[in-house]
């Protein structure tokens, strides 16, 4: 009995017109992306190609002198992977990278603003435009279309009469609709992605790997996941409609709530102010008050710095040092209060089932806040890394004082290029990146679960005259 | 078939809506096989609440409908294995052939596996064109939706058919045919109820009752 209710409404709906045209213009959608994509991504690498080889030029000039390594401000960007043609992450507030900016002492690491986004400006409005965009968006909406007059149409044609009249169970038709109409949706999407796939693995541009595949394999059962709360939503309505009219406005209604006012009306509350992150100025003031702070506690000694080992010199490297822990502290401060307020903001669209696939697809990517505190705690470590790297070199050299980290008394001898530690991001894991996702796919599974129960519960008081 | 037990049956049928008009009032009847009891009278006398009871769309608010000796309202399913419904104004699948419909409507009442030939012969007994058979329905024309509909509830070949309004809309020579099958049914020993404002209709009938609007 199920299957014939199934196989009847899986016909009528790929064959409908809604399906064709639905077909058409995701096919269109994905295609048509994943070409932009392909320029998009080559002048995102080359942007990246190019800050890392000025960072190696920088370190290059710097290997003259060891001295001159602590004054070479390297910037990183967050390393374009093909993961991006999934999600780009794009969150306005999210720093674009790090850098390190030394004050003549110890590098320190904090957002940069000097990072350049791809060179082609043309691109530029694309730059959040990824398939969950495309998901998000079009195919929800789609979702929404097809599901809109599930019950309200086959009332108005009598054939709910018929159906009923039959000993059919009331849960076999919700059940029968439900898995069509997301067959229907899930199978442009499919073959979309799959032709998008053909054309990125064609060109040279993008790598791809089995991880890449596996990703865009998880992506499309995170994307049916989403879309199954819309074709839900839509049942829902037309289980609550008894016309078709009223069940196509209440169900756009619901569609530019979730996916258009709710997500970005955190907007409205993202104004950093009200989560107390300091702008850029005030970090600076903060910066430079702390630093007075520390000297000030310090104004009674000598550390007036004389020759390399007089207690003076290294009193004033010791205040220094402490200098740097107290900036950096700062910045540290000033980039988890910005991730915060990120965070909570995300923790108040969960109401929203569009923000929550949105956050699904970009931690399942790496991408967006994800990749960037990835990225902190890779340049972190490196940090680290080159810390130690300088302090050995150093202690090679008699000459030096080694006074860490004062730039008067350290090694000036020259060093070997291909010695000096370069940072290269390492990728995040699958299973971190899953881990990250798992919260949100989580909450889209009770929402599914919910609307499914609803779904049920009203068709099975509804009125089939 | 006077010494049968009645396949349709209502004990002391009520039904008041909520907006408290009372469209059946105390309905017994008890319908046998080979009998057609026909519901006559006006818009709103209570036809359709009447049908839709025995179908379950609607709950009574007193008495008891039985298909088959089974309460329609405590095994809804199990009853309507035995009874087959022909209703008013039948658009079905426009994109699906008659014989599809005719397929899917076969299949959900129970009987799966019949050949096309065996769809054609239904379609043919309600005197449907042959080249219309793997037309889709929505090149039809009201009367043979019409057709159609009763070769479905035909193809069921359930012992109950209730038809509400089947002759509504139809050209008298449709009419005439559609009362030759209905007498053909009577023949076969199918207990019928029909609700009906035709009066001519009811000359087919083997009991009739006359209902007025509630007020």
């Amino acid at each position: 009995m199920f299957g014939e209710l199934w196989k009847r409404q899986l016909v009528e709906d790929i064959t409908s017109s809604k399906f064709l045209i639905n077909f058409v213009i995701i096919l269109a959608s994905v295609i048509g992306f994943s070409l932009l994509f392909l320029g998009h991504f080559q002048s995102l690498e080359e942007s990246y190609s190019k800050n890392t080889n000025a960072n190696d030029q920088l370190l290059s000039e710097s290997s003259k002198e060891l001295v001159r390594l602590l004054s070479a401000p390297l910037e990183f960007g967050m390393k374009p992977g093909p993961f991006l043609f999934i999600s780009d992450g794009y969150e306005e507030k999210i720093p674009k990278g790090l850098v390190f900016r030394p004050k003549g002492y110890t590098p320190d690491i904090k957002e940069t603003t000097g990072l350049k986004k791809a060179s082609s400006p043309d691109l530029s409005v694309f730059y959040s435009t990824d398939l969950t965009f495309i998901v998000q968006f079009l195919l929800s909406f789609f979702a929404v279309l097809l599901a809109f007059d599930a019950f309200t149409s086959e009332k108005e044609k009598g054939t709910l009469r018929l159906v009923y009249s039959n000993p059919v169970k009331r849960g076999h038709l919700v059940l029968a609709k439900y898995m069509s109409a997301l067959l229907a949706i899930g199978l442009p999407l499919l073959l979309g992605l799959i032709i998008g796939l053909i054309l990125l693995s064609l060109s040279s541009v993008v790598p791809i790997s089995s991880g890449f595949i596996s990703g865009l394999s998880l992506f499309f059962i995170i994307s049916l996941l989403y879309l199954s709360v819309f074709v839900l939503i839509g049942l829902l309505l037309s289980a609550f409609s008894h016309n078709s009219k009223n069940s196509l406005v209440l169900c756009l209604l619901v569609w530019i709530f979730l996916v258009v006012i709710l997500p970005k009306s955190s907007g409205l509350f993202l104004n950093l102010k009200r989560f107390d992150v300091p702008t850029e100025q005030e970090i600076e003031e903060r910066v430079r008050k702390v630093e007075r702070e520390v000297w000030n506690r310090h104004s009674h000694e000598d550390w007036m710095t004389r020759s390399g080992q007089d207690a003076s010199t290294k009193l004033n490297v010791a205040v220094s040092n402490e200098e740097q822990r107290a900036r950096q502290e700062v910045y540290d401060l000033y980039l988890r209060k910005k991730i915060g307020a990120v965070r909570i903001l995300q923790s108040v669209n969960f109401i929203s089932p569009s923000s929550l696939f949105e956050y699904s697809a970009s931690a399942l990517a790496g991408t967006g806040l994800f990749h960037f505190e990835h990225l902190w705690k890779q340049v972190t470590q490196y940090r680290r890394d080159f810390l130690n790297f300088f302090m050995a070199e150093d202690r090679k050299d008699d000459q030096s004082d080694h006074l860490y980290f004062h730039p008067d008394y350290l090694s000036r001898r020259p060093v070997d290029f291909n010695r000096i530690p370069k940072f290269e991001e390492k990728d995040i894991k699958t299973g971190e990146r899953l881990k990250d996702a798992a919260k949100y796919l989580v909450l889209l599974g009770l929402y599914n679960i919910f609307l499914l129960i609803l779904v049920f519960n009203k068709f099975q008081k509804y009125d089939v005259r | 078939m006077a010494n049968q037990k009645p396949i349709l049956k209502a004990d002391d049928l009520s039904k008041r809506y909520e907006d408290g008009v009372l469209a059946v009032d105390h309905l017994n009847l008890g319908i046998r096989p080979g009998e057609v009891y026909c519901l006559l009278g006006a818009n709103g006398a209570g036809k359709t609440t009447t049908i839709n009871l025995f179908l379950n769309f609607i709950p009574p608010t007193t008495g008891t409908c039985y298909i088959k000796g089974i309460d329609v309202t405590k095994d809804p399913l199990e009853a309507k294995k035995y009874v087959s419904f022909v209703s008013e104004n039948v658009m079905l699948y426009g994109n699906f052939t008659a014989r599809q419909n005719l397929e899917f409507f076969a299949k959900l009442g129970g009987k799966a596996n019949l050949t096309k030939e065996q769809y054609y012969q239904v379609m043919r007994r309600v005197s449907l064109q042959e080249k219309s058979f793997e037309q889709r329905v929505k090149t039809y024309s009201k009367g043979m939706r019409q057709k159609l509909g009763i070769s479905i509830a035909i193809i069921k070949d359930a012992p109950a058919v209730l038809l509400d309004e089947p002759t509504a809309g139809l050209d008298p020579k449709a009419a005439e045919e559609f009362l030759e099958i209905l007498t053909e049914l009577k023949i076969e020993g199918k207990a019928i109820l029909i609700s009906t404002h035709d009066i001519f209709c009811s000359s087919a009938c083997s009991w009739a009752s006359l209902s007025s609007a509630s007020s």
